[in-house]
């Protein structure tokens, strides 16, 4: 008798690009915000946030 | 890879994401501490053109044009740290990963984020940066774990690794430019 081997699709809405895309929208935004109010406190804070938020992605393949 | 490991259940890789933040948070604080000794040394344009100098050599690194190691910790974190239960035991690794020195750094941007704290951040901006890098490593874990239970998020990293890290390289560059700008009044 042969046992059916279930594959488990992945979820392709998980996948490093999205998390990646993610990112750049909030990037954007601070850029936007940037170019458009100068670097108020606001948009530094956002750079800090997604600038951070990059290099712990980035480091991904290390756990 | 730690994370295909059958622990990952129910609250365990949330509380492994709050401590991902905490270590985060302690790198941060650190780097501010020390960094303010440090950035009295010179006026902040100095250290915004080395920093810009930086830059380059660790995109040059990042993208594969050069290559030399950088200090780390190349240590792959046992299992064993779940020794203290469902919470506690990811929190425990998720703080001590978080710090970003308990095992290996395989990208070239936590040493580029270091120096940014370390010269120009405030204490709130240095909050912002620690947790920042939490979130970052959460996005990361919680997407890899919502995959697939097979390691395919690691496989898929690998695949688009080049052109993944390039993207998160130019927006690093571009969120650190109104850094600078700020810095510079």
């Amino acid at each position: 008798m042969t046992l059916p081997i279930v594959l488990e699709q992945p979820k392709r809405i998980f996948h490093p690009a999205v998390g990646v895309a993610l990112m750049a929208a909030v990037v954007l935004a601070t850029l936007v915000a940037g170019l458009t109010l100068g670097p108020t406190p606001a948009v530094v804070a956002s750079a800090w946030l997604s600038m951070a938020a990059c290099a712990g992605y980035a480091v991904s393949g290390s756990t | 890879m730690v994370l295909s490991s059958s622990v990952w259940r129910g609250i365990s890789k949330y509380s492994f994401c709050v401590g991902l933040v905490a270590g985060g948070l302690l790198s941060a604080a650190v780097l501010l501490v020390v960094g303010s000794l440090v950035r009295i040394v010179a006026p902040v344009p100095v250290w915004l053109g080395l920093m810009a100098v930086w830059f380059v050599v660790m995109a040059l690194r990042e993208l594969g044009v050069v290559s030399f190691p950088m200090p780390q910790n190349a240590r792959l974190v046992p299992e064993s740290v779940f020794r203290h239960g469902p919470v506690l035991g990811p929190f425990e690794f998720g703080y001590e990963m978080g710090t970003g020195v308990r095992t290996y750094v395989t990208s070239s941007l936590p040493y580029l984020l270091v120096p940014m704290i370390a010269l120009f951040s405030t204490p709130l901006t240095a909050v912002l940066a620690g947790v920042g890098f939490g979130l970052g490593r959460s996005l990361m874990t919680l997407m890899n774990l919502s995959y697939d239970s097979d390691g395919g998020w690691d496989f898929a990293w690998g695949r688009h690794q080049r052109k993944l890290q390039t993207a998160l390289l130019l927006m690093f560059a571009s969120s650190a430019i109104w850094i600078g700008m700020a810095a510079l009044g």
